[in-house]
């Protein structure tokens, strides 16, 4: 009888690929005629090939795609295409009101939630102690950012729903208080997502915090201390400048996160009230899937992308000057 | 060595093989629908009596139709209302459902591109038979003198009346019924004396998305309409804005219950927070049921046509209607499967009626057992009153651009004027870019 065993099954699976050796024996003995650096750069570029390939397929190739798309006017489904030049971003940059109010609201949310980082600065400090059990805490605040944007948009949705229906309001109707409208009035809904952000996303910022604290030599605070520094002048003088890369970081990838909220809008506030809380990416689905009108959508898109180089050059230049991005 | 790869290869080749060998005995039908995912409940259903809501009826539809025959299989796929997002994806990955529902004023929009298979020829020989549809529900998905789809109910707003809050503030008539206001002055005095005798609002609506409820108020004007004489919209006009500011004084005067989204607006009602509560056709049957529930605070429930404020009766309203997409590579064997099971869906609109829609065919809007239905007769002018959305491509916009707007004006962002102005910029932007 036939045993089978994984290690048999994986020497099977490698087996199949003996129908290249025709391919790779040849090669094989032109490579080992190469001088060594050689030798190196090619198997290098070998093993990035397959990714290189995927990432050209689904991330290079769709940015040019969305150029040419801009150019068009094209819709979803792939009807009525017609090249129509610059026309969709004179559109947008003329006269789309509701545009330019979804510009300056992801504005307003990037503003709203760079306190992320600092918060994140927080829980990091308070959790870079040497307390029994302190993994079990680490995982509680991080874990948040884990969980699918669909099901924090609708946890907080029920939390600040605006009637009774609410958990918040529900316990202010017991003091026969409220109910606020939370979700139905423009500032208070900007707030609540703002809110929700910083919940979910505080824990990647906390994690990169921790782990720029934990790269800090132990030996510059010994030092401090025997110089007679106190706790503020160390966290002064050692502590922040030893988190300035992990900081230069997050501030990039936090605006870049910010600018490109979507989830949480698309389900808690579908950009209501009164298009109060519609950021870019939520008008670009809105106009892409639901207007049918896919170029006139990465017209927005190419305008987004354009602003967002821009502040990531800005911020990168910013930094190289202090000595970060070096 | 050997041995075990051939084992692994044929193992490889049963797996590809096995599967369309199983299903190609019956013919696959993809069945696209929102209404709610209930699968859990109605599942394993197949009789049509124990189905009931929307869903339930829906799934029980599906189930009974594959449990009735064993030559095609209808596999529903449940997206989130209404649907378009995913409609369109498929359409452009050119994997389109072989039938779904949709709103039937988005048929134009889709019709126009092509992107429907017109019925008017097929549908004799799937025994289906056109001129049963009645010519309200008919309007609905035709276009250009063309069939693109067969409506599955007529739907609209109506008035959900909680009989005894009103018996408590002394609106009843002697036989017990409610005592229906006509005209305005009639309806704000019924307001004053509700909220006088139970400190409570007279009536509520989901106030984040106006635009149905403000449409019916603009069309109960003489001459009042949304669409201009050359197919553009209208929606900054004299009507509309009477419409819009009586809204906003319901709120002021405390006469509506304020800052509710869909939801919350029906447990407000449900829970008897208010005398009265507009809402569709496709809630009938459900609060219904509640009065049936000991547990439930809703005792006494009518349903009234939407309440008439100026010179006419008329009700916003729309249409679910059974359209088969176009696209991707037609295989006749499916559309005639499709056909089949469309042709069993019209057959079985009475059931589709239990859920409070108003049904589609003259045969059984005729009937006993329609009329029979609770409270069908209460409603009974709703539709001589209803009012289609305008048949343009912008229709599509129409609901979102004006709840967006009526609703900054109802919250005090913007000017009744300035909102339907901004509305009407919009919506001609959107009809001129089509």
């Amino acid at each position: 009888m036939m045993s089978f065993s994984v290690e048999r099954m994986v020497d099977s699976l490698f087996g199949l690929f003996e129908v290249f050796n025709p391919i790779v024996e040849p090669y094989r003995r032109f490579h080992e005629k190469l001088p060594p650096k050689i030798q190196q750069t090619i198997t290098a570029f070998l093993f990035i090939l397959p990714f290189g390939i995927l990432y050209a397929i689904f991330t290079v190739l769709p940015i040019f795609q969305t150029f040419y798309i801009s150019l068009h006017k094209w819709e979803i489904m792939g009807t009525n295409i017609r090249y129509i030049g610059l026309k969709n971003f004179e559109r947008l940059l003329t006269r789309d009101t509701q545009f330019h109010q979804a510009f300056e609201q992801t504005i307003l949310f990037v503003a709203l939630t760079i306190p992320i980082i600092f918060v994140g600065l927080f829980f990091a400090l308070m959790l870079n102690r040497p307390i029994k059990g302190i993994g079990i805490f680490r995982t509680i605040f991080y874990l948040p950012n884990i969980i699918a944007v669909t099901v924090i948009g609708l946890i907080w949705s029920r939390v600040f729903a605006s009637s009774g229906r609410g958990l918040i309001n529900a316990f202010l109707e017991q003091f026969n208080a409220g109910p606020i409208p939370f979700l139905d009035q423009g500032d208070l809904a900007t707030l609540v997502v703002s809110f929700t952000t910083l919940w979910w996303t505080v824990g990647f910022s906390m994690l990169i915090f921790l782990a720029g604290l934990q790269d800090i030599s132990q030996a510059l605070y010994d030092a401090a201390k025997v110089d007679g520094a106190n706790r503020w002048q160390q966290f002064r003088h050692i502590t922040i400048p030893g988190l300035r890369r992990p900081f230069a970081f997050l501030c990039i990838l936090q605006v870049i996160a910010s600018f490109q909220i979507f989830g949480q809008v698309d389900v808690m506030t579908g950009g209501g009230p009164a298009g109060n809380t519609r950021t870019i990416v939520y008008n670009i689905f809105e106009t892409s899937f639901l207007y049918f009108q896919v170029g006139y959508g990465t017209a927005m898109a190419v305008i987004m992308f354009a602003v967002l180089l821009a502040i990531s050059l800005f911020q990168l230049a910013l930094f190289r000057d202090q000595g970060i991005g070096s | 060595m050997h041995r075990m790869k051939a084992l692994l290869v044929l193992a490889m080749l049963l797996a590809l093989v096995a599967v369309p060998v199983a299903a190609q005995d019956a013919t696959e039908i993809t069945f696209m629908r929102f209404f709610g995912e209930c699968a859990d409940e109605f599942g394993e259903t197949t009789d049509l009596s124990e189905a009931y809501g929307e869903c339930g009826i829906i799934q029980t539809l599906a189930n009974s139709f594959n449990a009735e025959q064993d030559e095609i299989v209808v596999n529903t796929v449940v997206v989130d209302w209404p649907g378009v997002t995913e409609l369109n994806a498929n359409l452009a990955a050119g994997t389109p459902p072989d039938i779904m529902v949709l709103h039937g004023r988005r048929i134009p929009n889709y019709a126009s591109r092509g992107l429907l298979t017109p019925l008017g020829d097929v549908l004799a020989g799937a025994g289906i038979d056109a001129d049963d549809l009645t010519d309200s529900a008919r309007g609905f998905v035709e276009y250009n003198g063309e069939l693109y789809g067969i409506p599955l109910d007529l739907h609209g707003h109506l008035w959900h009346i909680n009989v005894g809050l009103w018996e408590q503030a002394g609106l009843v008539n002697e036989d017990g019924s409610p005592d229906i206001p006509y005209g305005m002055d009639a309806f704000l005095s019924h307001a004053e004396q509700f909220k006088e005798a139970t400190g409570l609002p007279f009536a509520g609506m989901w106030t984040n998305g106006l635009s149905r409820n403000w449409m019916a108020l603009v069309y109960q004007q003489e001459g009042g309409t949304v669409e201009a004489d050359d197919g553009m919209p209208n929606v900054n006009n004299e009507a509309g804005l009477n419409a819009l500011n009586f809204l906003i004084m319901l709120r002021d005067e405390g006469h509506i219950t304020d800052n509710v989204d869909y939801p919350a607006s029906e447990e407000i009602f449900l829970n008897g927070e208010n005398g009265s509560h507009v809402n569709g056709t496709w809630v009938v049957n459900f609060y219904d049921n509640q009065v049936a529930d000991p547990e439930a605070p809703l005792k006494n429930y009518y349903v009234h046509n939407f309440p008439t404020i100026y010179d006419q009766p008329a009700a916003w309203a729309g249409s679910h209607a059974w359209i088969i997409p176009q696209g991707g590579d037609p295989d006749p064997a499916k559309l005639e499967a499709t056909l089949t099971f469309l042709d069993y869906l019209n057959d079985n609109n009475i059931e589709w009626a239990r859920t409070g829609h108003s049904a589609v065919n003259t045969s059984v809007v005729e009937s006993d057992v329609y009329n029979g239905y609770p409270h069908r007769q209460e409603y009974a002018e709703f539709v001589p009153s209803a009012v289609i959305p305008p048949r343009e491509n912008w229709s599509t916009a129409f609901e979102s651009i004006m709840d967006e707007e009526l609703s900054a004006a109802f919250i005090g962002e913007k000017t009744p004027e300035q909102a339907l102005a901004d509305a009407q910029t919009r919506l001609e932007d959107f009809a001129l870019f089509e």
